[in-house]
This record gives structure tokens, sequence and C-alpha cells, in this order.
């Protein structure tokens, strides 16, 4: 019995030891110590979020080795949340590519650049109507236009779109089906001037950290501001905010509905405005009539849009809501309100929704219809998560149905003026739209015998076999077709390069020069302060060159009218550069001369761009940037105002100039509330949603990497309620199995932790790669924008049984 | 007129509460010091006995234990054991560095080199070194608000009170965000990084021996100086004489970090054309045809 | 018999202290890491357990000590003192 005793002594002894060792691991990822002589600073957007904060980048012997928030940037004012001032350090992950890899026999081997642009090349030229390209709202502005100058006006195919369909779609089909052109008419100004600011499922704390900032910072100057968070579950933003409307998932249509009602009940609603500025819209009785009439609807009276409000009494959007007839009524009186000034912002919570459109919609139409819009201070304002979500993907139009500065591939105009600037035969681009996000990888991973018509897909600066939906489907099962090839040109390996043919090194960020275009309208520029690591090189000249290895080939598409190469580019004395040798590439700024060109595109939206030039001088300038008698550039910070925007008519106070309706009017929509695409049962009964967290962005590919950000999150984990937890007998910290119909992941669970779910909800972020929850999300999209849903899904939970 | 001697008998009646509040604040200081005494006391030398046999069966008002599960552990957070020593919480005098030895430079060093530890480069937000509550900003400035010592580990204060109020915005934990069953398995990084961070210059030149140092670091984001300077800060770097509150009359931008010049050349003529506040002269494009 | 495991805070890691601590006859001294000792003490009842934790607190150079760990079950050698080691 000596063993026993000694085996409890060894046990607490043991247990002691545990405690010490987990107590003195507090070791701090500290960086080594560099000499410290002359630093050279430069300015550069930060590479992250939307957000665009100007960050100053401290170079020495070629190496970044500081981060500042760049004091003269109006964005951010000095200040920057802990990504942006380790942006740095993304840069020097010890793993970062550095040669082309092939893939032979299933593992990746290095090639050399000719090889690589050869093998995409033949592969291109063998089927080019098979392509596909993959973009990104991280692309810089030339990066992406010249992608877009490739295959719509070279290979005349439609085959490209950008991840910003699963990011923020549905943010511009709103737009465009209610002021007729994309993108907000407000900017970040409003948040200086607002008096109440409405969250609508969008946790700013950890997600627009700056901007939130900028909004409570003023408190701390004695300022009263009022802070709403309308959410699923609780979050940072809650800690702050006045107000915590929290509603069931999938009724924000309810509740927005729910204050048009009473506004309407209560004669509270701006009858003037809506008068002279307005237009109703619902859902077209036939939306397959053409391909815009979901986009533009069937008009109805106003009697009509009354009557259809009709039941959205405040008790019946608590019901529907789970938010007390109270609360919506305290909104709605605020709307009533027109001394108040309210800014609404808004992020993947309405646009990663199966109706995402409509919630845009409906969010515009409670601002229009109460008068909230066009003063400082009252505005909605849809906020991006990619740092060119706006500028590359929207303004540039990298989309299947999209041409550069707003145009559509739908109007033959649109069309024969892209092909005019391009100098290209009229005819070039093809009439028909293009495979959008998800049908694109639908058919890239069906068998080619089955109807997968896309064979070569090339992935540009974006990580979809981690971001997609419901990854089994739409990414995995890649796997075992070798005919298919798959080419991405990344910084890291993710989870997209595990099943990648073709990788090929890319520059990044201040590698490389740039231009982004954040959520305000600002089009953002900066110049290569370090060189790229090994062979890498800029994604743009990975294009050109591809482009003119086909030219070499006999493409007859990779020539202009003239006999021209698409890409024939001259620098500054008018000299032609051969750009397409990466010796040559920086012999001239390559960036200017596409800008240049694709700024010939933006008069037409009046999304007005200035020349190159300016755009270095300054923090970043909120198109459209009108060239003023004397010369000087002015952008515009309060779009369709008269008092600011240059292209309102004097006296007409608003003016929708790109009206749908074509009497610069803007639309007030009616959407219907309507049940989630799938919603918890007695065999799935908990609600899934998705997101992100402070410390990483989006897949993590590169905050992983950054020792400070991992060591402060790092790894995903499963949010619950303390009451579920404890039905289910989960320990906080317990590796934990989390269901769906599409598969299950097994990850710990955290209760009371960061966020706080109500009870039958559970929240997982998506940064991890080693924990996707995407191989269990739905991936059902609204039908307008065709924008997944990641927000809402029914699963289960279970006890883990094996050993992670 | 009549406000005068209204706002007179204000002030006395301040001048006699803060005499009253002063009594009362010394005294309970006083009373805590003994206290402490005697517990150290007890300690030392006598133990404590406890009726460990006593027979609770039919007592009544005897408080039922919570149920460990229904502990509201969140409550306490992460940092919840600072509350177990208590005693520790005396707030030792500041000490006086001006009668001590200038800071010999491989003590100053070790110094930065600690600071360094906690941070990706001189400027750079620094990490906490211990848990943190989640989801409240106001737990971190119950201790960094004003700073804090417990015996030989200090909470500096806030260095940038202007911006207050989201501070997990920038400093997160270095210690990870939640403890699970797993962390082993996802603890390793996935890769090295190979950054070096630009280092804290050591000291300032000095115009002649015996001027006062100019400011070696850049201050964006270190408006308070006390922070890493006062009594709270790292002992190397304490300022020798903290009684003196503007240190700026004195100690100026070492030249090689004066921030002007990482303003760009002419932004003037940027911020001019762009700004927005004078009436809008008419487009030089033509007018929109809707 | 409890035997109890203990998470001792050293103000800093002092042989004078951990010798101390190992010629005690119930107590069995872990290794130590950074500041922190792990020991375990073996105890008759918790009024003896109270005395050694009030004792090692005495100790000079201990910051604080933490209890990890309690077992209360009852072995043979409770009613055999004799062979205890």
């Amino acid at each position: 019995m000596i063993q026993r005793r000694e085996f409890n002594k060894l046990a607490a002894l043991a247990a002691a030891s545990a405690v010490a060792q987990a107590r003195a691991q507090q070791s701090s990822p500290g960086a080594k110590l560099a000499t410290n002589d002359e630093i050279t600073w430069d300015k550069a957007p930060c590479r992250f979020c939307g957000t665009g904060c100007h960050v100053r980048v401290g170079v020495k012997n070629g190496r970044v080795v500081a981060i500042e928030g760049d004091q003269l940037a109006e964005v951010n004012k000095g200040l920057l949340c802990v990504k942006g001032y380790h942006v740095g350090l993304a840069l020097y992950g010890k793993d970062r590519l550095t040669q082309p890899l092939l893939r032979r026999n299933g593992v990746l081997e290095p090639i050399s650049w000719e090889e690589a642009i050869e093998t995409i090349a033949q592969r291109i030229q063998a089927a080019p109507e098979q392509f596909a390209i993959y973009g990104s709202g991280q692309w810089t502005i030339p990066e992406g236009y010249a992608a877009n100058k490739f295959i719509k006006g070279g290979l005349s195919s439609n085959h490209i779109d950008p991840n910003a369909r699963i990011c923020m779609a549905s943010a511009v089909t709103g737009f465009l089906s209610v002021y007729g052109v994309d993108e907000p008419a407000g900017c970040y100004d409003d948040l200086d001037k607002c008096d109440v600011l409405i969250m609508w499922g969008n946790n700013m704390a950890e997600m627009h950290p700056v901007l939130f900032s900028r909004v409570i910072d003023r408190r701390t100057r004695g300022e009263k501001v009022t802070l709403i968070d309308i959410g699923t579950r609780r979050t940072r933003t809650t800690d702050f905010s006045d107000h915590y409307l929290e509603f069931r998932p999938h009724s924000d249509l309810a509740i927005m509905n729910g204050i048009a009602h009473l506004l309407i009940k209560q004669n509270a609603f701006d009858a003037k405005f809506v008068d002279k500025f307005c237009n109703f819209r619902q859902s077209p009785k036939d939306p397959n009539a053409t391909p815009t009439a979901p986009l533009l609807g069937d008009a109805m009276s106003f009697d009509d849009y009354k009557a259809a409000l009709e039941p959205y009494t405040p008790e019946h959007v608590e019901k529907l809501s789970g938010v007390t007839a109270e609360k919506i009524r305290m909104l709605a009186d605020l709307f009533a309100n027109k001394d108040l000034r309210i800014t609404s912002t808004w992020c993947m919570g309405f646009n990663q929704h199966s109706r995402g459109t409509n919630a845009n919609r409906l969010c515009h139409g409670i601002h229009l219809l109460s008068g909230h819009f066009g003063r400082p201070g009252d505005a909605p304002t849809s906020l991006t998560g990619q740092p060119s979500a706006c500028g590359t993907a929207r303004e540039v139009g990298t989309m299947c149905h999209f041409l550069p500065g707003g145009r559509l591939i739908a109007n033959e105009h649109d069309r024969h003026e892209a092909e005019k600037i391009w100098n290209v035969p009229e005819g070039r681009i093809s009439p028909e739209i293009g495979h959008h996000t998800v049908l694109m990888w639908e058919k890239f991973c069906t068998p080619a015998d089955k109807g997968g018509d896309i064979q070569t897909l090339w992935v540009q600066v974006t990580n979809p076999g981690q971001s997609l939906p419901n990854l089994h489907k739409l990414f995995k099962a890649k796997a075992g077709q070798p005919d298919k090839f798959l080419i991405v040109s990344d910084v890291y390996r993710t989870a997209t390069t595990e099943l990648a043919d073709l990788v090929l090194p890319s520059a990044m960020w201040v590698e490389k020069n740039g231009m982004y275009g954040n959520s305000e309208r600002r089009t953002q520029q900066w110049f290569r302060m370090v060189k790229p690591p090994g062979e890498a090189r800029d994604d743009a000249w990975q294009m050109i060159a591809v482009a003119r290895r086909l030219h070499d080939l006999g493409h007859p598409g990779m020539k202009d009218k003239d006999g021209r190469f698409l890409f024939s580019l001259k620098n500054d004395k008018g000299e032609e550069v051969p750009v397409w040798e990466w010796p040559r590439y920086y012999d001239m700024n390559v960036d200017k001369a596409l800008f240049e060109e694709y700024r010939l595109f933006s008069r037409y939206k009046h999304k007005d761009l200035a020349p190159y030039d300016e755009y270095v001088k300054a923090r970043g300038l909120r198109w459209p940037v009108v060239q003023q008698p004397d010369g000087a550039w002015r952008e515009t910070k309060f779009r369709f105002s008269e008092f600011d925007d240059p292209y309102v008519k004097k006296g007409a106070e608003i003016q929708f100039y790109h009206s749908v309706t074509k009497d610069d009017k803007a639309l007030i929509w009616f959407a219907p509330a309507e049940k989630a695409a799938e919603e918890p049962d007695a065999e799935f009964p908990f609600w899934l949603c998705t997101g992100r967290v402070l410390e990483h962005w989006h897949t993590g590919s590169m905050t992983r990497r950054i020792p400070q950000l991992h060591a402060a999150m790092p790894h995903s984990y499963v949010e619950m309620h303390p009451e579920d937890a404890r039905e289910h007998g989960f320990a906080n910290g317990e590796s934990i199995v989390v269901k769906t119909r599409r598969g299950e992941l097994k990850l710990p669970v955290w209760i009371d932790g960061r966020g706080h779910p109500p009870r039958g909800s559970l929240f997982i972020p998506f940064f991890d790669e080693r924990l996707m929850c995407n191989d269990i999300t739905l991936g059902d999209i609204d039908p307008i924008s065709k924008e997944p849903d990641y927000k809402k899904c029914a699963a289960t939970v279970a006890r883990a049984t094996a050993a992670p | 007129m009549p406000d005068e001697p209204k706002s007179k008998r204000v002030e006395s009646g301040l001048i006699v509460g803060g005499i009253i509040a002063l009594v009362a604040v010394s005294g309970y200081f006083v009373g805590l010091r003994q206290t402490n005494s005697a517990i150290a006391m007890t300690r030392a030398v006598a133990v404590v006995k406890h009726d460990t046999h006593r027979d609770l069966t039919g007592a009544t008002n005897v408080p039922v234990a919570v149920r460990y599960i229904d502990q509201d552990w969140s409550r306490d957070g992460p940092n919840a054991q600072w509350r177990n020593s208590l005693v520790d919480f005396q707030q030792p005098a500041a000490s006086a560095p001006a009668d001590a030895a200038p800071v010999a430079m491989e003590v100053k060093l070790a110094a930065l080199q600690a600071r360094a530890s906690r941070r990706a480069y001189d400027g750079a937000p620094p990490t906490v070194p211990h848990p943190i509550m989640q989801d409240s900003s106001a737990a971190c400035l119950a201790c960094h608000a004003q700073g804090l010592q417990v015996k030989d580990r200090f909470a500096s204060k806030i260095s940038h009170p202007t911006f207050g109020g989201s501070c997990t915005q920038c400093h997160v934990s270095s210690r990870g965000a939640f403890s699970s069953a797993d962390a082993a398995v996802f603890a390793a990084a996935l890769t090295e990084n190979s950054f070096q961070g630009a280092e804290a210059p050591p000291n300032g030149p000095r115009a002649w021996p015996g001027a006062p140092p100019t400011v070696p670091h850049r201050t964006l984001m270190r408006s308070d100086c006390m922070s890493c300077h006062g009594p709270k800060g790292l002992f190397a770097l304490r300022t020798p004489h903290p009684e003196r509150q503007s240190c700026t009359q004195c100690h100026v931008p070492a030249a090689a970090n004066d921030q002007r010049q990482f303003m760009p050349a002419p932004p003037l003529d940027a911020v001019k054309k762009t700004d927005t506040s004078s009436a809008s002269a008419p487009p030089a494009n033509p007018p929109p045809n809707p | 018999m409890l035997t109890v495991g203990l998470l001792v805070s050293l103000d800093s890691p002092s042989p004078h202290v951990m010798d101390r601590l190992k010629a005690h006859p119930a107590m069995t001294v872990g290794e130590v890491t950074d500041r922190w000792l792990p020991v375990a003490v073996e105890a008759d009842d918790d009024e003896s357990c109270r005395e050694y934790h009030d004792w090692i607190a005495a100790q000079p150079g201990v910051a604080f000590i933490d209890v990890v760990h309690v077992n209360f079950e009852e072995t043979d050698a409770d009613s055999n003192p004799s062979i205890s080691p």
C-alpha cells in the first residue's frame, strides 16, 4: 500500500508541477533587436481590411522595420489597430513562397518562371473558353484592371469573378437597385457627425476597430453619441453600446419593416423628402423576364407600399425577431426625429445573407423614408472587409457581369465603350455573362463530361480553399480530377495551394507599387519600398507575361485593332518598355500607365478619378475627384447632396443623377420578412454563425504568421451559451464536435469568452486553417447578388470521442 | 457680487473637506500597515487552531455552499488570482532615483531589452503579458488608467489617455485567448517570422555635457512621458526629477526623430485642393445627363 | 491521510528556501520552474495541513501559495504508521 501512497504523492506533485510550468510560460514573442540607424519612411494604405488606414512604413537596409499610424491620413488620424501595427511582419514569415512550383506525381517541385508562364499560356491557348480567373478585393487596382482587360478584352470571356462576390456583392446590388449606381453616398465623416450610430449585425469594435474608435473617442472629447448594436450575439461592440437589440437570425428584414411601418402609421416619415426624391419598388412578379429584372423590380404606389407594411406591427415584429415592441418603437422614434443625425453601418451581417440584397435595400429604405440621408451624419453606409473590394472588385469591375467604371456586360452600349477605350475590334467583348464565384467553382469541381466547363482556373491574392462555403462541394471535389488545372498566385502556402497544380510566388504590399480603393470611395496609392523575396514577382506582371506569351503563340485576342499588344505600355517619355520581361518591369511605372488608361472609364458613372500623380501627393482621394477651374482636383465627400457634390444641379438639394427610374429619384423597396434557407430543427437545433476576430484577417494566411497575433489568438473555437454547455456537460475549453448536414468539425468550446451567443446559437471564426468552419457552412446564395450566406445554418453539437 | 461670498464658502468648505479626507486617508493607510504587520507576525509565530470536528447537524443559518459549477467564474476574469494576495496591494512610496547613482548603460540596455521583448519594434503597441478580460476595456483601465504597483510588478500607466476607448484594439494578450484542453495541439506557430524590428535608441544626444538630453525616440501615442519615465516605469528609465511636470519644456525630440520630417515635402497643396469646407466650384466636366 | 499539491511562488528562486522545504519530513519538493516550486505535502488531517501551509508561508522568500490538488484517499499506510518512510 506504500505504492498507493507514493502514487498519491506523485499525482499531487505532478499537478503542482504542471501549474508551475504553465505559469512560467509567459514568454512573449518578441522580435530580435536591430541596430538603430537611418530609417526611411514612406506612406502606404494598410494591407488588411477595407477601412483604408494609412500607415507609415519604416524601411532600413531593404527591410521593413517599423510601422506607424499616419497622422496626415483623414481615415485613421494616426491610429491603427493591432493588425495594422503588425502589418510589416506579414512579409517575413519564414515560409514565403520564393519560386514557382509545379505539381509532378503529386509533389510540388520548383520550376523556372519561363516554364511556369509557358505552362499557363499553353493551357489557355488550347481552350481559352474553359479558362477562368478567380480574383480578389486584395488585388491592387492596376492588377485587377490588367486581369480584367486580359480576359474580357483579350480572351473574349467573362469568366472572371473576385472573392468580393462572397463579401459584398449584396451591398453592390443594394446600391444599384436603390440609387442606380454602386457605392455609398456618405463617407467616414458621417461617423464624426452622427448623433446615433446603428450597427446592423456589425461587430465594429473587432472588425473595423479604427472606425469604431473614431466614434467612441468622441465620447472622450465630451460629445454625446448613442450607439445601438443590433446583433445576434453580444460582442465587444455591445460593451460600448447604449442599446443592445438581440434578434433572431434572419429577422433583420422584419425589424426594418417594423420601423417603416411605424414611421408611416405615425405619419412620422419625411413626406417632403419622399415626394421629391423617392419612388417605390418591390420584387418583380417575373424575375426571369430580363437579366436585370430582379435588380429593377416592379413599380408600386405609396399606398401599395403602405399596405404591404401593414402586417409589420411592433408586436408582430417582436414575434418574428425577438426584439421587444418597445425597442422597435424606440428605433422608429429615432428615425422620426429629424433633429438627430443617424448613421447606419453594416458589413457581413447584411451581405452574407440569403436575402442580402433585400436587407441592404430595406436599410437604405428606412433612411430615405425618414429623410435621414444626404446631410453629414445622416447616412446608410456599407463597410467592406478587403482593402480594395471597392477599388478593384467594384470600380474596376472584375466581376463576371461588369466592365470597368460601373458598366455592364449585358449593355451593348457599355461593351462598345469599353472596346473603344481598349482599342479592340467591336464585338471583342463577349455579351455573355460569365460564371459568378459559386458557379465558377462548381463548374471547376464538376467533371468535364458532367457539365463542368471550367478546366483551368487561376487564383490570385486569395484563399478560396478556406473561404468558400461548403468546401467539400465547391473546392475539395477538385482532388482526383487530373484534367482540372489549378493555378495559384500567393505569398504563402495555403489551403488553396494544397490542391494547386501550379503555384506562383507573388510580391506583396510594399514589395510592389500599388493602389487600393477603400469603403468610402477613397483611392490610395503607394510605391514599392522593399524587394520581394527570392523569385517572387508582381501579380500584374504574371498576367502581362502570360498575355505576351499568348501573343507570341499567335492568339489573336492579344492584339488590339492596330495589331499592337494589349499591354504595350509607354513610359513618361513615350517610349515603349517590354514590361513582360521581368528585369524591365520596373523600368517604368506600370501602375501609372495602367491607371491612366483605367481612368478613362471612370467618368461615365461619375466615379471620376484624378491623375495618378495626385494620388502620390495625397493620403487617398474620394471620387468623384473633379478638376476645378483653377486646375486643382477636388474630392467629394457627400454624393448626391448639392452642398458638396458638384454633379448635383443647382437648387436640386438632392439629386440621384443615376436614378434607375431616370427621374433623379431613389427607390424605396418593399421586401417581406422571410425564413432563412436552413433553420434549426429537432435534429440540428442550433443556429451556426461564422465570422472574424480582431487579431486575424480573414483566412489568417498572413496574420497567423505574425507571432504577436498568433500568440493572442492561437486557434479557432466555438462560442456557446453557458446553459447550453451545461446541458451537454461541456467544460470550458473542451473539444467538442459541431455537426451540420455538410459535415462535422471538432474544436474547443469557449464559454463566456469574447462573444456571448444567446441560447441555441453557436459562433465559429473562420481564420484557422486547421479548423475550417467552411467545411460545414451552407453556401446557399442570395438569388440577386449570388452571395452565399455564411451566417446562418442549422447545426448540432456532441461530445468528442476520439483523441484530437 | 453675491456670488463672491458663496464661492468663498465653497472654497473653504473644500479645504476643510480636503483636510478631513487627507486625515481619513492617511489614517486608513496607517491602519493598513498595522494590519499587515499583524498578519506577518501571526504567520511567523502562531498557528491558528481550527475546530475541525464541529457537528453542524440541525444547525440553522448555515449558508449553503455554492455549487462549483454555479460559481460565476467569468466575473473574476483571468486575473482573479490577484485577489488571493490582497495583502500585497500596498502601494510602496515612489522610489526617488534622484539619490541613486546615474544608471549604468548596461542596466539601461537591459531595461530597454525588457521593454523590447513585448514589442515587435520600437513604437509598436506592447502586447499584454497577462491574460485579459475578453469583453471589457474597463477591466484594463482598472489598473492601467493610473498605473499600479504590486510588489515588484508594475501595471504601467496608459501613455495616450486621449485614446482611452477600446484597449484591445491595439493591445492583445501574449497568453492566448483562453485555455483549451487541446491548447498544446494548436499552440505551435505556423512558422517562424524573420522580422527584425527597429530598436529603441538608448539615449538622445545632448547639445553639450550637462544640457538636458533630447528625446531619442518618436513620441506618437506616447504623449504622457510619465507612463514610462514616471515612478511606475522601469527603474532604469525613470526620471530623476519626477516633481517637474512639463517634460517638453527642456526635452525636445532629437533631430533624427523630429516627426515633422516624416511629413512628405509639400502636403499643403494637396490638403488645400481637397478641402471641401469651402463652397465647391462647378465641375469642369460636363453636367450629368440623367 | 491527505495528500496535497501546492504551488509555491517564490520572490526569487533561492536554494535556501528549497533546502528548508526539502528537509521537512512531510514534504516532497519538485523541480523549480522559473520562480514556481511544486510541493507535495502529506498530512494526517486538515489541521496539520493548515500548520504546514502556514509554515511554508512563513519561510522567507515565499511570496504566495496556491493549492492545486488535494487527495483525501484513506490508504492502509494510515493505519500502519510504522511502515511509512
